[in-house]
């Protein structure tokens, strides 16, 4: 007779008593399932078993591997994103509204009004937030994402990605650098000078360039390459900002400015290690907008935090509909001089990243990233490896030879987190909770399970009735 | 005195193990009360009693762990904590580390890996057995669930689900199994041989297994059923299965079935599927007062120990001789004021002394469903506890995983003047503690110390075989070294009380 493979679920000991009788046996160690709750394993049995979900889903699936951002435009926001008006402002995360937002985040608009000239003073800016004159919204909303922040106002220059695939286009802020900047809620003067230099010099240049494109600028090649280079694209971008930086200099020689504005121009991306995050964000967000509204699919299309607020939007769901649950801390390094009560909480659209499987999903990809985020090389690999588990497929465009060229894991399925209890793993900056001061650490985080609670649970109560 | 409470989120640790751990730390000097539980409804009841609730306490939800420790000094506290932590922590990593040894979250985990598994095994808490189990059997495992609590109406859906598709869910609350040569959960290491059992009571299986070993018999298959299988509402679902493949398994020569009595239309089901089975059958049902005689092809035992002796003397294989077979006879006698203690960990073995020493008067027994539960020994009468009942371990592990459990009622039946005979047993084997004996040593001489000036006599049975891990030979000459009169079979050691209790002063 052949020998029986036995499967322990539970306590050791009879796993133990097997290996003693040199058995084949397996261990799972166990743990109630969504932590028990009867509502939410209902909802499991339900969607894991629906036919319906599961067309839905290789159907998204397919539509987010096929994405292929390029950099095809730049231009003002008001100009650029459909249904901008001079009054909005769009901002990083789920809604909320101005008294309820972070301190990096009320900042981050006092610096867009001032930016735009209306308001002379801080002080009138706060007046002018609060008194119903002005649009807030999310940058989500407007098929926008932004860093930190996010804050995008009507004058503000933005990358324009298109989706080539779909037609669809996504939308991102110039990335400032490090330091004092708008992102982190900085508005002073040194702030302000740069965003309206950033419109008068950089954005003549880089859009003449970008345009000198007959077909853009592919960010799916420059971001698998990076890949392959040590970046997650998220937290690191060297090289890909190298790469994109290699790319368009020639270009930039090319177009009909002063030899010293274009010499500005070309060293303000030099020294900016993070200056092609602005371009994997909105590549990532292109990628994900085109696979929402898929109904029945239980597809993460969005995850994105405000700085008080982490918000999940699902492909099956409305296009506004939010799964929203209080953001956590970023547990990783501090640079010296910080300790853990200057942190903000989580912040930022740059999730977008990890939703289309690179960033923290990557970090197998990235040893050079793990010490900065706190862990080791295997802790990368691992965080890699388990992200499988709670997505729909591997991405073969984003191969990862440090892992043997396996593609990233790609496609968060509500039904998957939810099941496994595993949270996808984010790496991002952490931002002092203080308007201005800067980044001052960086690390890794995870979303709330209750967003994830509330997808599944909703996802099952709309899906049931059709 | 001081204490102190903490919670740990999101850590879910399985309960036996965390029971095992709090039952070492309470050992250690200082340490009063130890409680290292997940925040289930009845841990937090348990931690609200002992005072140590918090608010903190309050708000946790089941995958949360809590750790409560009250202990003579803050010293103490701190330092127990420290050591639970070590424990906890040393523990995940050396299951994670191991490159070889992948460890598991989940069964869909198993199944994404390619895997495909036999058979099983579930300890996990009993309300999620279920739907966990189901998957199991759908995946075309068979199912062994050591975990109670489940409820009737789910035992019948997934034995309803096994039968239909000739799989095995085994319990709940299964304690004992056997599938070809390997021992589950709680079983000896015993010969191979031709004689197959199933059995709806897990130290009845030991039992019957242990003493065939002991005649020089040998065995196929030793199938559990949980319980409750030969119940009206799940009419032997699974005793039936068992007997399906025991019946085409080759190897298998004889059949034994054990069980306390079933629901007589079950009993008269099992009978008649028996009859039209072509391999002789041994039938133990304990405690079933009806005589009937053995026919040629169905056989009747009315003791575990019968019942491995009907089944050796039927097995082919067998080519020694047996010595005759001697039940225990008793003769119908007033207990006077003298009296036995029975402290049991096997519930069979303590079910087959209640039935076998019933003669000896009356004896309070928690075994005794319509009895008041006992917690003290009054002297009164005769007491057989089953110490493995709910009622005794009360979040603690069963006493065959921790048998220091007994220690404290052995000391207090030594104290009572009454007590004549302790009659102990110490099933050894797979699962159970890996010095079973010698963790009640200690008790055992105090209470030789506490009775030296009267008449007491400890009589133990030590359920194993020369094969076990623990080692018959060592147990049985440790106990014989203090004092304890140690016998062959459980029948055997109740033989020796009656004797003794003859005897009297």
């Amino acid at each position: 007779m052949s020998q029986l493979h036995f499967l322990n679920i539970g306590t050791s000991i009879f796993y133990e008593e097997l290996k003693l009788q040199n058995q084949k046996v397996s261990q799972v160690n166990w743990a109630p399932l969504a932590g028990g709750d009867q509502s939410l394993i209902e909802a499991l049995d339900f969607l894991s078993q629906d036919e319906r979900v599961k067309a839905a889903n290789e159907k998204a699936i397919n539509i987010v591997l096929s994405g292929h951002p390029y950099l095809v435009d730049m231009g003002l926001a008001k100009d650029m994103i459909e249904g901008f008006h001079e009054n909005l402002i769009l901002y990083a995360g789920p809604p909320i509204r101005w008294d309820q937002m972070c301190g990096p985040m009320q900042g981050a608009v006092i610096g867009a009004l001032l930016y735009e000239k209306k308001a002379n003073n801080a002080e009138e800016a706060k007046a002018l937030a609060a008194s119903g004159q002005i649009e807030f919204a999310p940058a989500h909303h407007y098929n926008a994402v932004g860093p930190m922040a996010g804050v995008i106002s009507a004058s503000m220059p933005v990358h324009v990605v298109l989706n080539k695939t779909f037609g669809n286009k996504a939308y991102c802020t110039v990335n400032e650098g490090l330091g004092k900047v708008l992102r982190f809620g900085a508005y002073d003067e040194s702030v302000i000078t740069r965003l309206t230099w950033i419109e008068e010099e950089l954005l003549p240049v880089m859009k003449a360039t970008v345009l000198s494109y007959e077909e853009g600028i592919d960010l799916k090649s420059l971001i698998a390459q990076a890949l392959q280079m040590g970046d997650e694209c998220h937290n690191r971008n060297k090289a890909a900002t190298s790469l994109f930086f290699r790319e368009v200099v020639p270009a930039i020689l090319k177009t009909p400015f002063e030899k010293d504005h274009l010499e500005r121009v070309i060293r303000f991306i030099q020294n900016n290690d993070h200056y092609f995050l602005n371009l994997s964000m909105p590549a990532a967000k292109s990628i994900m907008e085109a696979a929402h509204g898929i109904p029945y699919s239980t597809l993460v299309t969005t995850m994105a935090r405000n700085g008080v607020d982490f918000g999940l939007r699902v492909s099956g769901m409305g296009k506004q509909t939010w799964f929203v649950s209080p953001a956590n801390f970023v547990e990783g390094l501090l640079f010296a001089g910080y300790s853990d009560d200057d942190a903000n909480p989580d912040l930022g659209d740059s999730t977008i990243t990890e939703t289309c499987g690179i960033g923290g999903f990557a970090m197998g990809a990235s040893p050079a990233i793990t010490q900065f985020v706190g862990g080791n090389v295997e802790d990368a690999m691992a965080y890699t490896y388990s992200m499988f588990k709670i997505t729909m497929k591997e991405n073969a465009s984003f191969a990862l030879p440090a892992l043997n060229f396996v593609g990233t894991p790609t496609g968060i399925d509500v039904i998957k987190v939810v099941k496994r209890g595993i949270l996808p793993i984010i790496n991002t900056g952490i931002a002092h909770k203080e308007a201005g001061i800067g980044q001052i650490g960086a690390g890794v985080v995870t979303p709330p399970m209750q967003c994830f609670n509330q997808a599944l649970k909703a996802c099952y109560k709309q899906f049931k009735e059709k | 005195m001081h204490h102190a409470t903490n919670v740990f989120k999101n850590r879910y640790i399985d309960s036996v193990s965390l029971m095992s751990l709090a039952a070492k730390v309470k050992k250690q000097e200082g340490v009063f009360e130890v409680v290292i539980a997940m925040a289930t409804d009845m841990n937090k009841a348990i931690i609200s009693q002992v005072g140590l609730s918090n608010s903190e306490v309050e708000q946790t939800s089941v995958n949360d762990l809590i750790i409560a420790v009250i202990a003579i000094s803050e010293e103490r506290v701190n330092e127990a904590f420290e050591h639970i932590e070590k424990q906890l922590s040393g523990g995940s990593k050396s299951t994670s580390s191991s490159a070889t040894e992948k460890v598991y979250t989940s069964i869909d985990d198993v199944l994404e890996d390619g895997l495909k598994p036999d058979v099983a095994i579930f300890s996990i808490p009993g309300q999620y057995v279920a739907r966990e189990a189901m998957q199991a059997l759908k995946e075309g495992m068979d199912v062994m669930i050591f975990s109670d609590n489940m409820s009737i109406e789910e035992e019948v859906k997934l034995k309803q689900y096994a039968f239909e598709h000739q799989r095995l869910v085994m319990g709940p609350d299964c304690g004992t199994a056997v599938l070809a040569g390997v021992s589950l959960c709680f079983a000896n290491e015993v010969r191979r041989g031709d004689i197959g059992i199933v059995a709806a009571s897990g130290t009845g299986s030991q039992e019957v297994m242990v003493q065939i070993d002991r005649l020089g018999g040998g065995i196929t298959d030793a199938i559990g059923t949980g319980g409750r299988d030969l119940s009206l509402a799940v009419q032997g679902l699974m005793m039936r299965e068992g007997l399906r493949r025991l019946s085409e398994s080759d190897e298998t020569k004889v059949i034994v079935c054990v069980s306390k009595p079933p629901a007589k239309e079950v009993r008269e089901m099992m009978i008649q599927t028996l009859k039209g089975i072509a391999k002789p059958s041994v039938i133990c049902f304990l405690g079933n007062k009806e005589i009937t005689e053995d026919d040629g092809h169905l056989h009747y035992a009315s003791s575990l120990s019968e019942a491995a002796y009907k089944a050796v003397r039927l097995s082919p294989s067998f080519k020694g001789t047996l010595p005759a077979f001697e039940p225990l006879r008793l003769e119908t006698q007033s207990s006077g004021n003298q009296h036995f203690v029975g402290l049991y960990c096997g519930g069979t073995l303590c079910y087959e002394a209640l039935d076998q020493l019933s003669p000896l008067g009356v004896i309070k027994s928690n075994l005794k469903h319509d009895e008041q539960s006992i917690h003290d020994i009054s002297g009164q009468h005769h007491i057989l506890l089953d110490l493995g009942e709910d009622e005794f371990t009360n979040g603690r592990p069963h006493p065959m995983i921790e048998p220091a459990l007994r220690n404290n009622w052995i000391i207090k039946a030594a104290q009572t003047p009454s007590t004549r005979v302790l009659l102990l047993d110490f099933v050894l084997g797979y699962g159970a503690h890996p010095q079973a004996v010698e963790e009640s040593l200690d008790a055992l001489k105090e209470a030789f110390k506490l009775a030296a000036h009267r008449r007491f006599d400890v009589v133990a049975y030590v359920c194993a075989t020369d094969k076990d891990k623990q080692g018959l030979h060592t147990s049985v000459s440790a106990l014989e070294s203090i004092g304890v009169h140690t016998a062959i079979s459980n029948l055997e050691a109740c033989k020796k009380v009656a004797y003794l209790m003859k005897e009297g002063t």
